[in-house]
């Protein structure tokens, strides 16, 4: 798992996603008013830029468009300059919206969001002329520093604005989800995982693998997460809840920034040699850690993390396997196991069980094997399944034109 | 002094934390009760009672496997508990749990029985058991059949299914909460295995399902979305009737109240908020806010305003509030090592509930604790000026709420209220605030200004003990400490001039006794309150014996005049002074006379730290360094050395210039440069002069330049600085 891996190509054209598959790629437009954070959150949850840099942002001026695609997660994230209305007929509108996924409209609610609103009120309604399937999602950002009840005021107040309006120009049956989010915590990755899990298909298919895993190997909480933007693209289907949703994402920063110290080099990926074994052996060792401050709030709730013990051993029993794939081990002094299998080069699975039920540490690493099999398997399909898709598409695009 | 506004008993300085510790947690395994549970509505004990009274005991029954959800027969003798392991039918009685029926023999580990939720029918489906499934199933299970239990598999969600419900009524029509974002309904009539309705929330997936008890063809769901709907079956249009933005985060879990109107809703925000579904309303009538996400709510029978929770994580406890009084639970159990999963309420005072710890258990409500019980309810502090406030629990007898001055969420009182406040907009409180009186005594125990002016002038240099002690017994008689200026007096006597005469030293004692006399005759006329003058009476008689002491071990002491004898002397004087708790006065005496006396090390640090937190207090810092810096002691010389910040105003917009460490030249707010010099408009890097009249100021040369010819400021304000001019160096 070396870091550079992940980096993502960005291509500032659409040109070169266009000839691929750009038009089946799902899109996630973001949109708001100036200056309410649509690029900070943009680059804080895909390009791993550190919050507090945001600041430093310069306003975007033209329309920033990116590939996103690993994995289950495939999309273009499109990331619109403020001050441009492009609904006008300069634009074309069926271009912009007749692809889309999903629309977040970003508000500000440090700011007085009244304009906001009428903004997002006439963006839905003319995106949903144009484009009726696309899923409305509404952050309203910035909330930290807000007090809670400022926080379910604002957004009440908000979500009733837009409803009357929306019942005024007759389309209340428009569905508009609403999050609060900040960039300075879990929020927006939370509410980011929320709308992708929107866009992923194989999601029922996902849950339910993990509800098999959960039950039979006495997991309480499994999360399916996506490497570098610590977006979960499933769990199982028992509620989320905020403590263990951030002590995982903060276990995969862990995870990462050892992996930056000690991991094995990419290039040597192919030969996992003893001796890189036995470093890591002695790195578990060592690093039975008070250093590592895992979490700010989350891990209080789990009774303190403050004696971790960290493990992170390569598991070399799959020598048919060309990388070894990376797990983790971390104990918590309320008696709670957080245990981490990297599935593949972009997904990693967290589990958050029991210390009693972590005797059965074979019987885990079995169902892992398993469900590591399925999740494979379910990759392939829709793989296929999207080639034949642009292939049909491809093929009625032909007919198409030479029907012209 | 107002009353706390959100009912807490306020805590000043004394700690009034939480104690969840039970009072018998005597936790071994019985399968029954010691005492026979009383469940005939008595339920106001005294605490005295509970006390006394043989510990309670819950029944507890054992189970292979994590329990996920539990409910009750129609009747409440029996009891089915689910998880996804188990499946079975549990005999509850008063005095023992006992299985009935396991329903998951014979049956192979198929996911359809790894059940989420799991709901027993009534009336006409009194023997039937519906489960939801983690793949989206849905099971009935038939009691009366023989063999196989399962009577029919629904699998028509395609994720799991997070909640089923019976109709209350016919018991015919189950609906269903699924995570794929559908309810659907469910007519057991029709063994045909399709939806009769399927109502699209157009939400997030739906976490709990609840048909309204008084009118059926109603029911809520809570969303993941944060939102609560209620729909009518009637209505065929694909539209929810209401819709209320409840919670922030998703909402778990909602119960109707048996009014059939005020609905309850819980969520992953830690609150439980009630609801009045028929009103127009934004904001929840109530707002509980717990200590962990709020996984399961269930009105308590009988009791309107009670309501009994469990949470997701972290918090063990099983708890039951009163709407109206929010802040604290008013009983809770403490019994399951893990959070509690679901629980019900067999009777207004029996529940059962079920965990992951593989316990299943029968409480009464005699065998929960009063956290109320474990709390201070009186709460004191003060200031440093001899200020006292208290605020005493005026609440009468043990009853939790006052149930005249706040009416409930179904008195009809409330009804009457709720219905009139809307013509008259009188407000009625909803929230219990417990009775207090609070008040704010002034005591003068400690003077001020006395110690202000001695801290500030009294010599504590000991080079000169003879001219220090003058000084400080004048500085003490005038502030009429007539018995102050007598010790430093007898201090003098004593150290600076030891070949003195005794005969003075009898003259000043007994000029003490006249003194000490009147000093309580002054303190008798200040004292402000009776108590006051008796405790000064008192001291003054102490004042008495120990002059008398004094005087008479003086005189001694100056015919003997030996060294050892003064140190016996100092150390009473000392430690009379430490039982007056007059800190200052003992660190003053030995800092004048240290060389000539011995005080342990420990009782040293005691008195400086002491004295110094006390200057501290009364913003007299200059006082305190000049102490700290006298202290014989490293540790509290230590203090002056760590964490002193010199932070640099703006000359021109008096505001802080946050980066005086990297060396600022310009100031944040208003862009001007930081002392610039008036002549050449330079940053002064080095030497600045400046005039304390007008503030303006420059290089030192360009300054002397400038004023060996002018006489007024060089920027042209006016003032005539040469006459005050003061060069001093700033760097």
């Amino acid at each position: 798992m070396e870091y550079d891996d992940y980096r993502y190509q960005t291509d500032n054209g659409s040109e070169s996603g266009q000839e691929t598959t750009t038009g089946h790629k799902p899109r996630i437009l973001l949109m708001g008013l100036q200056r309410s954070g649509k690029s900070s959150i943009q680059r804080v949850v895909f390009n791993k830029m550190p919050p507090n840099d945001t600041l430093y942002l310069e306003s975007t001026t033209k329309i920033q468009k990116e590939d996103v695609t690993r994995s289950f997660i495939d999309f273009q994230v499109w990331d619109f300059p403020g001050q441009i209305n492009f609904f006008e007929t300069a634009y074309d509108s069926q271009e912009i919206f007749g692809e889309v996924g999903a629309l977040i409209f970003v508000i500000d609610a440090q700011d007085d969001y009244r304009e906001a609103v009428n903004r997002l009120h006439y963006t839905v309604t003319s995106a949903y002329r144009v484009n009726p399937n696309i899923t409305f999602e509404v952050l309203i950002h910035k909330v930290d520093g807000l007090s809670d009840d400022y926080k379910i005021d604002t957004q009440r107040d908000i979500q009733q604005r837009t409803a009357d309006a929306l019942a005024d120009a007759q389309m209340e049956h428009i569905q508009l989800s609403y999050y609060l989010t900040s960039i300075y915590d879990h929020s927006i990755y939370e509410a980011f995982s929320k709308i992708i899990q929107k866009l992923i298909r194989e999601l029922p298919t996902l849950e339910n693998l993990l509800n098999v895993l959960c039950s039979n190997s006495g997991i309480d909480k499994a999360y399916l997460f996506d490497t570098l933007t610590k977006i979960y693209i499933a769990t199982d289907s028992s509620p989320v809840d905020m403590q263990s949703y951030e002590i995982c994402s903060d276990m995969i920063d862990v995870i990462i920034d050892i992996e930056c110290i000690y991991g094995a080099q990419n290039s040597a990926s192919n030969g996992t040699t003893p001796s890189i074994n036995d470093v890591e052996e002695d790195r578990s060792a060592t690093l039975s850690s008070p250093s590592l401050s895992v979490g700010n709030g989350g891990v209080n709730g789990f009774g303190g993390a403050d004696s971790l013990q960290e493990q992170l051993m390569s598991d070399t029993s799959v020598a048919s396997e060309p990388e070894a794939e990376a797990s983790s081990l971390i104990k918590l002094t309320n008696g709670d196991v957080l245990y981490l299998r990297e599935v593949n080069r972009l997904l990693v699975l967290i589990c958050i069980l029991r210390q009693e039920s972590f005797e059965k540490h074979g019987l885990i690493d079995y169902n892992f094997q398993c469900f590591k099999e399925a999740i494979t398997d379910v990759f392939e399909f829709s793989n296929t399944r999207n080639k034949l898709n642009s292939q049909l598409a491809d093929g009625n695009e032909l007919v198409n034109n030479t029907s012209e | 002094m107002p009353a706390n506004s959100r009912g807490q008993f306020p805590t000043f300085g004394s700690q009034t934390g939480f104690n969840p510790s039970r009072l018998s947690s005597d936790s071994t395994i019985v399968t029954e009760s010691a005492t026979p549970s009383q469940s005939d509505g008595q339920e106001s004990q005294s605490p005295m009672d509970t006390l006394n009274a043989p510990p309670y005991q819950p029944l507890r029954y054992q189970l292979p496997g994590a329990l996920n959800a539990l409910s009750s027969s129609p009747d409440g003798e029996y009891v089915v508990v689910a998880g996804r392991e188990v499946l079975k039918v549990l005999h509850v009685t008063t005095q023992e749990v006992t299985e009935y029926i396991n329903l998951r023999t014979g049956s192979n580990l198929s996911l359809n029985y790894s059940s989420n939720d799991v709901k027993w029918g009534n009336n006409a489906t009194k023997n039937k058991i519906a489960t939801a499934a983690t793949n989206g199933a849905i099971i009935i299970w038939d009691l009366n059949k023989s063999g196989r239990k399962t009577d029919r598999v629904i699998s028509e969600h395609t994720r799991a299914v997070n909640r089923v419900c019976f109709q209350p009524n016919s018991g015919f029509t189950l609906l269903s909460a699924s995570q794929d974002g559908n309810i659907k309904a469910w007519d057991l009539r029709d063994p045909k295995s399709l939806a009769k309705y399927s109502y699209e929330g157009k939400s997030e997936s739906v976490r709990d399902v609840q048909f309204n008890p008084l009118h059926t063809y109603e029911f809520a769901a809570g969303f993941e979305t944060g939102t609560i709907q209620k729909w009518d079956m009637r209505n065929l249009k694909p539209i929810y009737d209401r819709k209320v933005s409840a919670h922030n985060g998703p909402c778990l879990t909602v119960d109707w109240h048996s009014d059939g109107r005020t609905l309850a809703s819980g969520g992953r925000d830690r609150t439980i908020k009630v609801w009045d579904m028929n009103s127009d309303s934004r904001k929840p009538q109530y707002t509980i806010r717990t200590m962990a996400s709020v996984s399961r709510i269930q009105w308590r029978p009988g009791y309107d305003n009670e309501i009994a929770s469990c949470a997701l994580l972290s918090d063990n406890g099983l708890h039951v509030w009163d709407v109206r009084r929010p802040n604290i639970a008013k009983y809770t159990f403490d019994e399951h090592s893990t959070t509690p999963t679901g629980f019900q309420w067999l009777s207004s005072d029996t529940i059962i509930s079920c965990a992951k710890d593989r316990y299943f258990m029968r409480h009464d409500i005699v065998g929960a604790y009063q956290p109320i019980e474990l709390l201070r309810k009186n709460g004191i502090g003060w200031n440093i000026h001899g200020d006292l406030v208290f605020s005493i629990d005026k609440s009468a007898g043990d009853s939790f709420v006052d149930e005249i001055s706040t009416p409930g969420v179904t008195s009809p009182a409330n009804r009457k209220q709720r219905r009139s406040r809307t013509s008259t907009g009188d407000e009625m409180p909803l929230q219990y605030i417990p009775p207090q009186t609070c008040g704010i005594a002034h005591l003068p125990l400690f003077d001020y200004e006395t110690f202000s002016v001695f801290a500030q002038n009294y010599v504590t240099s000991g080079e000169d003990i003879k001219m220090a002690c003058e000084t400080n017994a004048k500085i003490a008689w005038s502030m009429q400490r007539f018995r102050a200026a007598q010790t430093w007096k007898i201090i003098q006597l004593l150290f600076a001039d030891m070949d003195d005469e005794a005969s003075s030293s009898v003259n000043a004692s007994d000029n003490g006794y006249v003194k000490a006399l009147e000093d309580n005759t002054v303190n008798g006329t200040d004292a402000a309150s009776e108590t006051d003058s008796e405790t000064s009476l008192r001291q003054g008689g102490n004042d008495y014996k120990d002059h008398d002491d004094l005087s008479s071990s003086s005189s001694e002491s100056n015919e003997i005049s030996s060294m050892s004898q003064n140190q016996e002397i100092v150390n009473d004087l000392l430690s009379y002074y430490t039982e007056q708790s007059d800190v200052q006065m003992c660190v003053t005496l030995f800092l004048v006379i240290q060389q000539h006396v011995h005080v342990g090390l420990e009782q040293l640090e005691d008195w400086f730290t002491s004295y110094i937190d006390l200057l501290h207090r009364f913003k007299l810092w200059t006082s305190a360094t000049d102490i700290i810096n006298a202290c014989p002691i490293e540790a509290v010389r230590t203090i002056n050395m760590n964490a002193t910040t010199i932070n640099i105003a703006c000359n021109n917009c008096f505001k802080l210039v946050l980066s005086t460490a990297r060396a600022s030249w310009a100031c944040d707010k208003c862009h001007k440069l930081l002392n610039p010099c008036s002549l050449c408009h330079q940053t002064v890097r080095g030497l600045y002069v400046w005039c304390q009249g007008c503030n303006h100021g420059g290089h030192l040369e360009h300054m002397r330049d400038w004023f060996s010819n002018n006489s007024q400021c060089p920027t042209g304000c006016g003032h005539t600085c040469t006459l005050d001019m003061s060069t001093r160096s700033h760097s």
